[in-house]
C-alpha cells in the first residue's frame, strides 16, 4: 500500500473541514429525511412508526397534494416564461455600448440584489387593495372599476405572486443573456445584413439559434431555483387565500409546521427532490452535449 | 514558533470572550430571567418596559428581559425552542398557546403563586373565560391570565344615530343584517372582521358561538359535531358569514385581513361594524383618537339555532405561564416577579397599553382607581361595565369547554379551520364539502392526539 506523502496528508487535512460541513448539513439531514418519509411521525407527540411506503401512497390520494403540485407547476412554468421573456427582450435593449451602459445594467440589477423580505413587504404593501399604489393607479385611471385585492382574490393571488417572482428574478437571467449575446459573432450579423435580413430574421436565425442550448441549459437551472421558491411566497400570501398560493415547499411546510406530521411533510419533499433530480438529470445531460 | 504563539493567544482570547459572553449577568450575582409575548405593539412593549424597570429597581438582584413573537410565528419558534431546548423562563401568552404548552410538557403548575396573588380564592371573576380556561381536569392552574378580551359587535354609533337605528333592536342576525344592508345603501362597507388564513378560524368559532352552538360539551369535553342539530348551527354560521361577504358586506380584500385591519379600518371610518375583540379603541386612539366618541359595543345578536339571548361569546385571554425547567432553578424569582405584576398598578399598566380590549379579571383591580386612571379607559367605563355583565357571562372559547384540552392548543395552532372558512367563502367550496373538511381534520386531530372524542369518563 501507498503511503501519502506529507503533503498530501496536509491536503487532505484541509479538506477535513468541508468534508465535515457536508456529512453534517447536507448528508445526514438528507438521509434523515429519506428515512423518516418511511416513519408516521408526529412531531407533537413524539409517536413514531414504521409506515413503509404508507405516507408515498397516501400522497398520491391526498387532492390537497395534487392541488399544490398543479400549482407549482403553473408557478413555474409561467415564472420561467415571464423571467425568460422579460429578461431577453432587456437583454438585446442592454446588449449595446453607449455612455452610462454599466450604470443602466446595474440598475436593472436592483430587484434581484434587494434581499427577499424587502421585495415581498413592498410588493404587499403596493398590491394592497386599500393603501396600495398600483390599484390606486389602475382606479385613478379607470382602468379598474374599484379596488382590485390582488393578494386576497383567489384568482388573482397566484399571478400577482408570479408577476413579483418574475420582476425579482429576471435580473440573473438578463445578465446571463447579455454574456451570451455578446459571444455571438458580429460577422453573422454583418453578413445578414449585407443579405438585407431584418432585425427580426437576425434575432429568429441567427441570435436564437446561437443562444438555444445556453437559454435550456438557464432555463433548467431556474426551474430548479423557481420550483422550490418558498420565502417569497411564504412572505406574500403564506399560501393563502383559500389555498390559491399554495405550492408544494409551501405545503410541506404545513405538514411539518403546521401539523407536525414530519414524515408525511419528508414525503412530499422527497417527491419534489425527485423531480429535480429528473431535472438536473437534463440539465447535465445539456451542458455535457454544449461542452 | 510565533505562529504557534499567536494560535495559543488567539485561542485564549476567544475562550476569554465565550466565559464572558455567557456569563456577565452572573458574575454580577443576578438572577437573569425571560419572557416571550405575542403582545408586541408599541404600547405593550412600553408598558412592559415600565413594569420592568419598576421590577427591577425593587429588585435589583434580578433582570427581565422580554422577547416579542408575534402570534403568526409563535408555534413555529416555540417548536424549534422545544426542539432546541432553548426556551424562556415564562410566557404571556393567549390561552390556546398555554394549552398548546402544556401538552408540550413545557409548562410548571402556577398553583403555589396563584395562591400568593389571590389568597382567598375570590379576586379573580368567576367564568369559563378566567382562570378555568388555564385549569386541567386535575386541579392544576397552568397560567394565570393578567387580562382577557371578549369579542362583540363593535360598531359607529354616529352612523347607527343618523340613520335613527337603536342599537339595542338588533338582537338577531337577520337584524343586523338589515342594518348591514342599509348602512350598505348609504354607501358604508357594513363588516370588518379577521378572515386571514390565520385568523378565519376564530369568526367560524365566534359566529357558532352565537348561534348557540359549542365544539365540545361543557362537563366532558365530547366532540358534539357529530350531533345534527349542533352541526347545523356550525352550517348556519358558515351560510351567515358567505351570505354577508357575498352580498358586499364585508369589504374587498377581506380574505387577508388580519386583526391590525379591521381594526384600522374601524378607526378610519372604512367600516361601520367589526367583529372584534375592542382592539379597535387602541387602534383610533393612536390613527385617529377623533373617532373615539363614535365608537360603542353591543352583544352579538343570536343565531337562527341559538336559545339564549345574549348568545355565547368567545373570548381569549392572556395569561403568564412559567416554563417547567425554568421553575426548579429560578423559582423565588420568577414568583416574585408574577406577584409584582399582578399588582393593580402594573395590571392597569399592562391593560392601558391595548385599553378595552385588555380587560382585568381581579376584582381588585376592576374596583381599584388606578384601572380607570387611564383616559380613554375611562372614556369607556360603559362600555366595559357592558361587557362585563352582558357578554362575559357567556363567554368561553372553542376547544376551552371543558377547560384547556389539547385540541384546543390545536385549533389556534394549525389552519385546517381556517383553511375551510375560507375556502367556503373565497374558493366556492359546498357547504358540505366544507363541513366533512371540518369534521374529518377535527376527529384527524382528536385521534392523532388521543383526544377521548366521547368525553372524559371520570
Amino acid at each position: 500500500m501507498r503511503r501519502l506523502t506529507r503533503e498530501a496528508k496536509i491536503g487532505y487535512l484541509f479538506l477535513l473541514p468541508s468534508i465535515a460541513v457536508f456529512l453534517c448539513f447536507v448528508l445526514y439531514p438528507f438521509i434523515y429525511t429519506i428515512v423518516l418519509s418511511f416513519f408516521d411521525y408526529n412531531w407533537f407527540t413524539k409517536k413514531t412508526l414504521f409506515n413503509g411506503i404508507g405516507n408515498y401512497i397516501s400522497l398520491f390520494s391526498d387532492q390537497t397534494f395534487w392541488a399544490a403540485l398543479g400549482r407549482t407547476i403553473f408557478y413555474t412554468i409561467g415564472t420561467l416564461a415571464g423571467q425568460c421573456i422579460l429578461a431577453f427582450g432587456i437583454a438585446l435593449l442592454l446588449n449595446k455600448e453607449y455612455a452610462g451602459i454599466g450604470i443602466i445594467r446595474s440598475i436593472f440589477l436592483l430587484p434581484w440584489i434587494l434581499p427577499t423580505v424587502v421585495t415581498a413587504l413592498a410588493w404587499r404593501m403596493m398590491l394592497h387593495e386599500r393603501w396600495g399604489v398600483i390599484t390606486y393607479l389602475l382606479e385613478l385611471f379607470n382602468i379598474t372599476d374599484g379596488r382590485v385585492a390582488f393578494l386576497a382574490d383567489t384568482a388573482l393571488a397566484l399571478p400577482s405572486v408570479m408577476a413579483v417572482s418574475i420582476w425579482r428574478g429576471f435580473p440573473l437571467l438578463m445578465v446571463s443573456f447579455i454574456a451570451a449575446l455578446q459571444s455571438v459573432p458580429k460577422e453573422l450579423y454583418e453578413a445578414a445584413i449585407i443579405d438585407g435580413a431584418s432585425w427580426f430574421n437576425q434575432l429568429f436565425h441567427i441570435t436564437l439559434p446561437y443562444l438555444r442550448k445556453l437559454i435550456a441549459i438557464i432555463v433548467l437551472f431556474r426551474t430548479i431555483w423557481v420550483f422550490n421558491d418558498y420565502d417569497l411566497v411564504w412572505l406574500m400570501t403564506r399560501g393563502g387565500p383559500a389555498f390559491a398560493t399554495e405550492t408544494l415547499p409551501i405545503y410541506v411546510y404545513q405538514r411539518s409546521f403546521g401539523a407536525y406530521k414530519f414524515g408525511e411533510a419528508t414525503s412530499i419533499a422527497m417527491v419534489i427532490f425527485f423531480f429535480l433530480v429528473v431535472m438536473s438529470g437534463f440539465y447535465f445531460k445539456l451542458i455535457e452535449k454544449e461542452d | 514558533m510565533k505562529k504557534r504563539g499567536t494560535l495559543v493567544v488567539f485561542i485564549l482570547l476567544i475562550s476569554v470572550l465565550a466565559v464572558f459572553a455567557n456569563g456577565t449577568n452572573e458574575s454580577e450575582g443576578k438572577t437573569h430571567l425571560t419572557f416571550w409575548t405575542a403582545l408586541t405593539t408599541t404600547a405593550d412593549q412600553q408598558a412592559h418596559q415600565k413594569i420592568i424597570e419598576a421590577f427591577q429597581a425593587e429588585n435589583p438582584d434580578i433582570e427581565v428581559t422580554v422577547e416579542y413573537v408575534s402570534h403568526k410565528d409563535w408555534y413555529t419558534r416555540m417548536m424549534t425552542s422545544v426542539t432546541s431546548g432553548d426556551y424562556p423562563d415564562m410566557v404571556l401568552c393567549d390561552q390556546s398557546e398555554v394549552a398548546w404548552m402544556y401538552y408540550q410538557g413545557m409548562l410548571a403548575p402556577m398553583n403555589d403563586v396563584l395562591s400568593a396573588i389571590d389568597p382567598t380564592g375570590t379576586d379573580f371573576v368567576s367564568g369559563k373565560a378566567s382562570i378555568d380556561s388555564c385549569r386541567t381536569r386535575d386541579g392544576n392552574v397552568w397560567g394565570i391570565p393578567f387580562s382577557m378580551n371578549i369579542n362583540a359587535i363593535w360598531y359607529r354609533a354616529d352612523i347607527l344615530d343618523d340613520l335613527g337605528i337603536d342599537p339595542d333592536s338588533i338582537r338577531t342576525w337577520d337584524d343586523l343584517y338589515e342594518v348591514c344592508e342599509l348602512v350598505k345603501g348609504q354607501g358604508y362597507t357594513a363588516m370588518g372582521m379577521a378572515l386571514a388564513r390565520e385568523a378565519a378560524y376564530q369568526q367560524l368559532c365566534i359566529w357558532s358561538n352565537a348561534n348557540g352552538c359549542n365544539f365540545f360539551d361543557e362537563e366532558n369535553g365530547a366532540y358534539l359535531l357529530d350531533i345534527p342539530s349542533e352541526r347545523k348551527k356550525v352550517e348556519d354560521a358558515l351560510l351567515y358569514l358567505k351570505k354577508l361577504n357575498d352580498n358586499g358586506m364585508m369589504p374587498a380584500g377581506v380574505s387577508n385581513w388580519m386583526w391590525v385591519d379591521y381594526r384600522t379600518a374601524m378607526a378610519n371610518g372604512e367600516v361601520v361594524f367589526t367583529s372584534s375583540w375592542g382592539g379597535d379603541i387602541g387602534v383610533a386612539s393612536e390613527v385617529n383618537p377623533d373617532m373615539l366618541e363614535n365608537l360603542s359595543v353591543m352583544v352579538h345578536p343570536v343565531g337562527p339555532d341559538g336559545e339564549e339571548y345574549p348568545p355565547y361569546h368567545d373570548a381569549g385571554i392572556w395569561a403568564w405561564s412559567i416554563t417547567a425547567g425554568a421553575y426548579e432553578t429560578k423559582k423565588e424569582a420568577i414568583d416574585k416577579w408574577i406577584e409584582f405584576f399582578f399588582e393593580p398598578e402594573n395590571i392597569s399598566i399592562a391593560c392601558a397599553a391595548r385599553p378595552v380590549y385588555n380587560l382585568p379579571l381581579q376584582k381588585s383591580v376592576l374596583e381599584s382607581d388606578v384601572f380607570y386612571s387611564d383616559p380613554i379607559t375611562e372614556m369607556f367605563k360603559d362600555e366595559i361595565e357592558y361587557l362585563f355583565e352582558y357578554a362575559l357571562p357567556t363567554a368561553r372559547r372553542v376547544g376551552f369547554e371543558a377547560g384547556p384540552s389539547i385540541v384546543a392548543g390545536q385549533i389556534s395552532s394549525q389552519l385546517f379551520l381556517s383553511d375551510a372558512v375560507q375556502n367556503y367563502l373565497f374558493n366556492n367550496w359546498s357547504l358540505e364539502e366544507t363541513m366533512e373538511y371540518i369534521d374529518s381534520n377535527m376527529k384527524d386531530v382528536m385521534e392523532e392526539f388521543n383526544y377521548p372524542i366521547d368525553g372524559y369518563n371520570e
